[in-house]
């Protein structure tokens, strides 16, 4: 075995080993903690760079070892897969570094930070999934390792929410495992190819369509498919470095991920298009589009304005795999990554606004861009991003989303993302109104005080480094290296003759 | 880093830095958003023509930042009004961070507009440049503003993303024409960012509701955007649906026309005025730029124009403000008059009289709108005393002059002008008086004014009391022609006078030395 076997197993170390390490210090080792928190995320972001550079010039990465009779776990780093596990590695550091200064002087830390890692190990694991079985294994253990980070507050709302949480995502489990058998039981194999492995195989549309829903139903939960989403609003309760994760980094983009999974890599964009399965996929992401977006209008909690922000977000990319064309399959993919700098930055000004004001409603955010103009700076770039206003990334996603739907003919894919936009554009306008220009209020309902600083370094780095690069790959999106470029490269493959 | 890069990204970076900011009030503030906004007037003024490719920039790679004819008309015209925004504001010593903030956003977005080539690039200057204005907008004290503000929001993300819905179109099919729908999404598209008739209603209270640096610029920018944003995606115009365009644009001329002289703050005919305007000039714009972008000249002057109206309020009376309305006038019609013909080409000799009609309407319009604007308080009460009026003016007067430079205007546009503003001053003359605002006595229309109300009396006197009792004289004599015992008398009247007539026997002489002719011959 050379390095390139070992790569992919390095990749899931470099996060896996800190958390558990991390699981065994005291509270009181806040250098020690801070230094393998940090330490993994840089080190997985610069292996991920080596990887990134061997798929680009064609070397294959691949680790294999028996599972199950019959069947391997598989570790396989491909584009698509290095998209992901790029994308969580980098937010992985960000949310870290946010962390960090939104727990200081806050209880269980070690324990808060061992499953923070363990659930990017998951994230990254399920990322790099070589088949279906591996990608079931972490998609569990995903579930498993979020649960605690969803209930570490310990309160009421945060045991009912967890319970919530866990009886979704397990019953999603549940679901995907049965696709799981259901379609090994009729193929002999569970190995992700790029144009699906159940083409070609003479198997009875029928049931291959009952599987198909099946699958979906399992990994839509996590992508908060309407109607498997109330998870995710109540999920809110827990702590904002928790909300970003699940938002931007890893749950419901682990479900998102999966259907593209299945669409390309189980049945084939092609195959799955001629059994007639994708338009009804896409008419229920364009619905999980709309109804997520008006939903979020009329909330006046913030962070539950940005879960169903997130519900209607996310089906971008259901929306952009399902359309069935080359170019929205770049918008949906990209929006993968789009989406996440875009809602880890709202998250996180949500969390800075909670932590150094105390306010947790829109109604109270008035005159909070002049208490807080970094934060509202990074809130309002991100937020314009999610309404779609160029030059920021949100732009290109949804310009390739109705450049694609055009292209196969699905005009009405333009109509829902208008409508989308303009739902946008009306939840979240008021509150940079509100923030910029309506008189700030005599007392804050919880103000801390940073010195001359509107608050922690901490919390105010990551969010506007996110937001500069949702910025950046909006503006610069045709350049080499972007998250477009390399879109442009899974697309090319995917759709390759 | 190129002087054009530096234009959009210098007010951004002063922005960013205002942004941060938390105090409620920045004293300096007018003068480095009028500072900041001068750069974009020199370049215009000075700079060479330029092209800056920017490929990698958003999606198609085909974005530019070019320096042509109609960018600097666009630049002169956002950059002038911004500096004389930024100027205003010095007068104020609580500007607030976040309000100095958006004028520079707005800014930018605007420069971006000018500058910008290719779709996506046009479309993100026209975002910004919207919502910058409503968030200038939103910087305004009090709650008046609000409603309308809702209102132009909720146009402006409509109209974004029917844009946005053609330029997709445009990269899907890049072969294929724009099909009627596509055409009707574009003119919807810029009517609802511009303020054209239906979609002006958030215009006349909005103007009410904002103070004067703050209104200068919803006069000027909204339709402003609107024309440029057109220009730059559709350079040869809409051939296609020009005469619909300008049916529809003088339909909506018209409906302004009876609403805003149906109001009496000055303000809010402005408001109308400037739909008509904005009716005109987009009507125009659907039939192209015209050579050496004669319309975006005629844009940039017929705006300041209107743009220069709130500001008459801030002169005391006096020869100053006489000539400020008298410039706006003259020059708002001229322009107008060029607009038209503009428009007019396209039409067919039936329809060519629509277009004039759409412009001397607009002037009008401006006419009754300055008619009611009451001149500034003598003791310095109220906003305050300035001269400011006269940079827009100026600004229009040379855009027009620069727009004679492509065209030299014939009697066809001239007529316009007089007979608009004098047409104006009938119809300020005769409406009610709870329409006609006190106006002090002594300014450069008054005698003017007063003589077409001598004229109106006199009128009014002859429709009244004159012409009815001809009317009754001449239908009296008519029946009398049918009365018997009348024609008798009349005939032997005419007997009588025949035979006691000298001239009968004379007639009787000629009649017998002709038969005798005859009879020789």
């Amino acid at each position: 075995m050379n390095a390139n076997v070992w790569l992919p197993v390095m990749v899931l170390a470099s996060s896996f080993i800190p958390g558990m390490i991390i699981f065994m210090l005291p509270e009181r080792a806040v250098v020690l903690r801070t230094t393998l928190n940090l330490g993994g995320a840089v080190l997985k972001i610069i292996l991920l760079v080596l990887m990134m550079i061997g798929v680009s010039h064609g070397v294959t990465y691949e680790f294999r070892v028996p599972f199950v009779p019959g069947l391997d776990f598989v570790l396989h780093a491909d584009a698509l897969s290095l998209m992901f596990v790029n994308l969580s590695a980098v937010l992985w550091l960000a949310t870290t570094v946010y962390a960090i200064g939104y727990l200081e002087d806050s209880p269980n830390r070690s324990r808060f930070f061992g499953y923070f890692s363990l659930c990017v190990t998951a994230t990254v694991g399920l990322a790099m999934a070589g088949n279906l079985l591996t990608f079931l294994v972490f998609y569990e253990a995903l579930t498993l390792t979020t649960y605690p980070l969803v209930v570490h507050r310990g309160t009421e709302a945060a045991r009912r929410a967890g319970r919530t949480y866990l009886i979704y995502t397990l019953g999603g489990g549940v679901l995907l495992l049965t696709g799981t058998i259901w379609l090994y039981s009729l193929t002999g194999t569970l190995e992700f190819v790029d144009r699906g492995f159940v083409a070609g195989l003479g198997l009875d549309p029928n049931v291959l369509r009952m599987i198909f829903a099946v699958l979906i139903m399992g990994v839509g939960v996590k992508a908060a498919l309407v109607p498997l989403h109330a998870w995710l609003p109540q999920a809110m309760v827990a702590p904002a470095p928790v909300s970003a994760l699940l938002h931007a980094v890893a749950v419901v983009k682990a479900g998102a991920f999966g259907v593209v999974r299945i669409v390309y890599d189980v049945f084939g964009i092609e195959f799955a298009a001629s059994l007639g399965v994708t338009l009804p996929l896409a008419v229920l992401a364009a619905v999980t589009i709309i109804y997520g977006s008006t939903r979020a209008l009329f909330q006046d909690d913030l962070k539950r304005r940005l879960a169903f922000s997130t519900v209607s977000q996310v089906s971008y990319i259901t929306l952009g795999v399902a359309i069935a064309g080359p170019i929205a399959t770049i918008g949906g993919l990209v929006h993968l990554v789009h989406q996440g700098f875009m809602k880890i930055t709202l998250f996180f000004c949500a969390g800075n606004l909670a932590e150094t004001l105390g306010v947790h409603k829109v109604s109270e955010m008035a005159g909070a861009g002049r208490r807080m103009p970094w934060t509202m700076t990074a809130f309002t770039l991100a937020a314009f991003g999610m309404i779609g206003v160029p030059p920021m990334a949100g732009f290109i996603s949804k310009w390739y989303l109705g450049l694609g739907g055009l292209e196969v003919g699905q005009d009405w894919v333009v109509l829902v993302l208008a409508g989308s936009s303009l739902l946008n554009a009306a939840y979240f306008l008021p509150i940079l109104r509100t923030a910029w220009f309506d008189p700030p209020p005599e007392e804050w309902p919880h103000e801390r005080d940073f010195g001359r600083k509107e608050t922690a370094w901490a919390l105010l780095l990551p969010p506007i480094a996110t937001a500069l690069a949702a910025l950046a790959w909006g503006l610069f999106a045709s350049m080499p290296g972007t998250p477009l470029d390399w879109v442009h490269l899974i697309a090319a493959r995917k759709y390759a003759p | 880093m190129s002087l054009l890069l530096a234009l959009p990204m210098l007010p951004l970076a002063v922005a960013a830095w205002l942004a941060r900011s938390s105090r409620t009030d920045l004293p300096g503030a007018g003068w480095i958003v009028a500072l900041v906004a001068a750069l974009p007037v020199a370049v215009a003024a000075l700079a060479a023509g330029e092209r800056l490719a920017l490929p990698d920039l958003l999606v198609l790679g085909n974005s530019a930042l070019v320096l042509d004819e109609t960018s600097r008309a666009a630049l002169l015209l956002f950059g002038g009004l911004w500096v004389t925004a930024g100027l205003l504001l010095t007068r104020h010593d609580d500007v607030p961070g976040a309000g100095a903030a958006a004028l520079l956003v707005g800014l930018s977005g605007a420069v971006t507009l000018a500058l910008a080539e290719g779709g996506p690039l046009v479309y993100a200057g026209l975002l910004a440049t919207g919502y910058g204005l409503y968030a200038v907008m939103a910087g305004e004290p009090g709650d008046a503003w609000r409603r309308a503000g809702r209102t132009m929001v909720v146009l402006l993300v409509v109209s974004d993303l029917l844009v946005f819905e053609v330029l997709l179109s445009q990269a899907a099919h890049p072969a294929a024409a724009l099909g009627p729908g596509l055409l009707a999404l574009v003119i919807v598209a810029m009517a609802l960012r511009g303020g054209v008739p239906p979609a002006h209603a958030w215009l006349p209270p909005a103007l009410a509701a904002v103070r004067p640096p703050t209104a200068m610029l919803l006069v000027a920018v909204p339709p402003g955007a609107a024309l440029f944003g057109f220009l730059k995606m559709f350079p040869g115009g809409l051939p296609e649906v020009a005469a619909a365009c300008i049916l529809l644009g003088s339909a909506g001329a018209v409906w302004m026309l009876f609403a805003g002289l149906a109001r009496s703050r000055p303000r809010t005919t402005l408001g109308y005025a400037l739909g008509a305007t904005a009716a005109l000039l987009l009507s125009a714009a659907s039939t192209g730029a015209g050579p050496g972008a004669g319309l975006a000249w005629l844009g940039v002057a017929l705006l300041a124009c209107c743009a220069a109206l709130p500001l008459v309020a801030l002169l005391r009376p006096g020869s100053a403000r006489d000539t400020a309305i008298a410039v706006a006038l003259g020059v708002h019609g001229l322009a107008g008059g060029l607009a038209a013909l503009h428009a007019a080409a396209v039409l067919p000799r039936w329809g060519a009289w629509l277009a004039p009609v759409g412009a001397l309407i607009a002037t009008l319009l401006l006419t009754v709108t300055a008619r009611r604007t009451p001149a500034a308080a003598a003791d310095g009460t109220g906003e305050g005393t300035t001269r400011l009026v006269f940079a827009p003016l100026a600004l229009a007067a040379a855009a027009l002059g620069l727009a004679w430079g492509t065209r030299v205007p014939g009697f066809d546009a001239l007529w316009l002008a007089p007979v608009a503003v004098t047409l104006g001053l009938v119809a300020y003359r005769v409406l009610p008086r709870r329409r006609r605002p006190h106006v002090p006595r002594g300014d450069l229309p008054g005698p003017v004014e007063r003589g077409v109300g001598v004229l109106a009396s006199a009128l009014h006197a002859a429709c009244m009391r004159d012409l009815p009792r001809l009317r009754d004289r001449l239908i009296a004599s008519l029946l009398g022609l049918w009365d018997g015992e009348a024609w008798s008398r009349r005939i032997l009247y005419l007997d009588l006078r025949l035979r006691a007539w000298p001239a009968t026997s004379l007639m009787l002489l000629l009649f017998a030395l002709g038969a005798a002719w005859l009879l020789a011959a």
